[in-house]
């Protein structure tokens, strides 16, 4: 068994495939690093000189004329608590802010975790698809049924390309988030702007990399598999698109009892360790019906047994057809 | 129906053990959009241990479907097979080092080179990466084993698939249709390399339906249709056992051609003269016509070859050919004798 994991693993970063995605994936990292770039450049002193000019003249204004704004604010907000008595206009929030016009520096430790995240959705996707090509490449190919005449095992054949494609994205996966993390903290410290960092917000970020890591090998895994019951790259591929925009765009936005079940939020909980959807509660009486937005969550916990879960019945499923059907 | 006298069932009281290859009753069907296929029908094949043994049956006759179902490719519904004795596909991981096939065509991974498939492949089953260089040199591919697979000639790929099989320096080589698709040079290639093999003490199973080929180097054959064994024997008892034209010249031949079907015999026009079957002897013929006032001019016998047999035994059978429920063709193919 170790010896076709080793022969597995060989062929794994030998296929063209898996070179070109992970460049594929270092450019992703660059774009995102540039993006960081972009969006974490502090204001210049010229700019920030200008904001607070802004700001006073705003202040100034308001000295003069927001009482009158205010008094009509108000006046129109309990002209519409007539016919809606939640109606709130914020009209206390009317006076200029300093924050409105000089935006805070972005910190390092405020953004690594979203960017963490952010790298993550792009190394599933290359998990999926690095997972899916190595065995459906063999089918394509017709070499899968060269390779039974040498291995005739099938329930080893099929460990040992899974195995393969599980341990072969995890150098990926962590030279990705280890980039990504560690170049955003070197432009945030180039612009001064790192915050506090400590040890805890290390070891979290170590932590989540450490989830990226797994949900990759899982997601490489569960590729693979599905690849030996469809046997198509395209057809893989295919398949996920339409399940993600068909059930969890389309279905999953529209019905609010399957939001829970949702694959994109159970896959976000597991990358950020909590993720949030919105459910609308309703009540109707008399005078209508009135509904409220509610916040829920998707624990952690939730979203790895959830993801664990689907693995085996995937892997399981694929075991089970790889088995039984023929190779042509 | 033709006169050799070999029987279809091989004997039941064979030692499996005697034999490279034996199957029984072995049976599988496909189901598609327009049915069920009967791939293969209750086939009985032994094949002995040594020599070079063709397969032979026309295209969708079930040759690779069988070869595939030794492999453990592909499940048969029914039937039992053994390979020097072993029952599989259950002892197939016991056997396979003893086993090397090419299946078709010969598929690798295109975008790797020639050595690094193999690479693969030797270090699977724990053959020393030196072997590699070994059988690449004795099919002649070691100046182009650093090249793409893709970019190989069909011919190429073949000699590699058969680099592949030597790996496991196997007593069992299975070839199905080995030379399609080569030109003149690179088919007495492969047919020079299978004598060579069995020559070395190897059982070579060459699946094929060119007989042509077959009938050159091959000892034993086993000739199918429809999935069922029509014949099987060594080549120059099912040739001797076949029926013999004879043409005949005559100065009349539609009034010949009447006292010879009056007399029993079979006969076709050809051109001015009549291809006579059925005849024991040749001068049989003679003495019928000569009885009836009409001599004969010309008198060839015309000796069946491993072609004329197969023809004889597979008319009628072709690919796409369907069953019925029970299995059974919806044309009856004839039967020929075998053993």
């Amino acid at each position: 068994m170790m010896r076709l994991l080793r022969v597995e693993i060989d062929r794994f970063f030998s296929r063209r495939t898996t070179r070109v995605a992970s460049l594929g994936l270092l450019g992703v990292v660059v774009l995102a690093l540039v993006a960081v770039w972009q969006s974490s450049a502090p204001a210049s002193k010229e700019e920030k000189a200008l904001s607070q000019q802004y700001y006073e003249e705003a202040l100034a204004d308001w000295e003069v004329n927001g009482e009158a704004t205010l008094a009509d604010c108000y006046e129109q907000e309990e002209a519409a608590q007539e016919t809606d008595p939640t109606a709130t206009y914020y009209c206390e929030s009317m006076a200029p802010q300093s924050e409105t016009y000089l935006w805070p520096d972005q910190l390092f430790t405020d953004q690594a975790g979203s960017v963490l995240t952010g790298i993550g959705y792009a190394v599933l996707l290359y998990a999926f698809f690095v997972g899916v090509s190595f065995v459906a490449a063999e089918f394509a190919t017709g070499s899968m049924g060269s390779w039974l005449t040498f291995e005739p095992r099938r329930t080893r054949v099929y460990a040992s390309k899974l195995a393969a494609a599980g341990l072969g994205v995890v150098v990926p996966a962590i030279l990705a988030a280890v980039l990504v993390v560690g170049g955003a903290w070197a432009i945030f410290r180039m612009w001064g702007t790192l915050g506090d960092v400590t040890g805890e917000l290390w070891s979290d970020l170590a932590v989540g990399g450490l989830r990226l890591t797994l949900t990759a090998i899982g997601v490489a895994v569960l590729g693979a598999a599905v690849a030996m019951v469809v046997r198509s790259t395209a057809a893989a591929i295919g398949l996920l698109l339409g399940y993600v925009i068909v059930v969890e765009g389309i279905i999953g936005s529209a019905v609010d009892a399957l939001k829970p079940w949702l694959l994109t939020l159970k896959v976000e909980a597991v990358l950020q360790g909590e993720s949030a959807y919105w459910v609308d509660d309703c009540t109707t009486d008399a005078s209508g019906t009135m509904c409220d937005t509610i916040e829920k969550t998707v624990s952690l916990t939730n979203g790895a047994v959830s993801l664990v879960v689907l693995l085996a019945v995937v892997v399981t499923v694929g075991l089970v057809t790889f088995r039984r059907r023929d190779v042509g | 129906m033709p006169a050799h006298a070999q029987t279809t069932s091989p004997p039941p009281d064979v030692d499996p053990r005697s034999l490279a290859i034996s199957t029984r009753g072995l049976r599988k069907t496909y189901r598609n959009r327009h049915g069920r296929h009967v791939a293969v029908q209750g086939l009985d094949l032994d094949v002995p241990i040594g020599g070079v043994h063709g397969f032979l049956g026309p295209n969708g006759s079930g040759k690779t479907t069988s070869i595939r179902m030794l492999l453990g490719l592909v499940r048969a519904d029914s039937g039992t097979m053994t390979i020097f004795g072993q029952e599989v596909p259950r002892a197939l991981p016991d056997i396979v080092g003893r086993v090397g096939a090419i299946v078709e065509q010969p598929k690798f991974f295109p975008t790797f080179t020639a050595r690094k498939n193999l690479d693969l492949l030797a270090s699977a089953i724990g053959v020393p990466s030196s072997e590699v260089g070994m059988v690449l040199e004795a099919v002649g591919l070691d100046d182009r084993a650093g090249d793409r697979y893709k970019t190989y000639s069909l011919g190429m790929k073949q000699r590699l698939a058969i680099a592949a099989t030597l790996l496991k320096d196997p007593d069992l080589l299975i070839f199905d249709e080995p030379t399609n698709g080569l030109d003149p040079a690179g088919i007495r290639e492969i047919r020079t390399t299978m004598r060579t093999l069995a020559d070395q003490g190897k059982t070579v199973l060459v699946s094929s339906h060119i007989l042509a080929e077959v009938e050159q180097v091959a000892d034993t054959v086993s000739i199918i249709g429809h999935g069922r064994l029509l014949a099987s024997g060594r080549v120059e008892d099912i040739v001797a056992g076949s029926a013999t034209t004879v043409r005949v010249g005559v100065r009349q031949p539609g009034e010949a051609r009447e006292i010879l079907e009056r007399a029993g015999l079979t006969v076709r026009a050809d051109h001015e003269a009549l291809l006579v079957d059925g005849a024991a002897d040749p001068a049989d013929i003679t003495q019928v016509l000569a009885q009836h006032g009409q001599y004969v001019h010309e008198l060839v016998a015309i000796k069946a070859g491993l072609e004329a047999v197969f023809l004889e035994l597979t008319a009628g059978e072709g690919p796409g050919t369907r069953a019925d429920e029970s299995g059974r063709p919806t044309r009856r193919s004839r039967r020929g004798g075998s053993r």
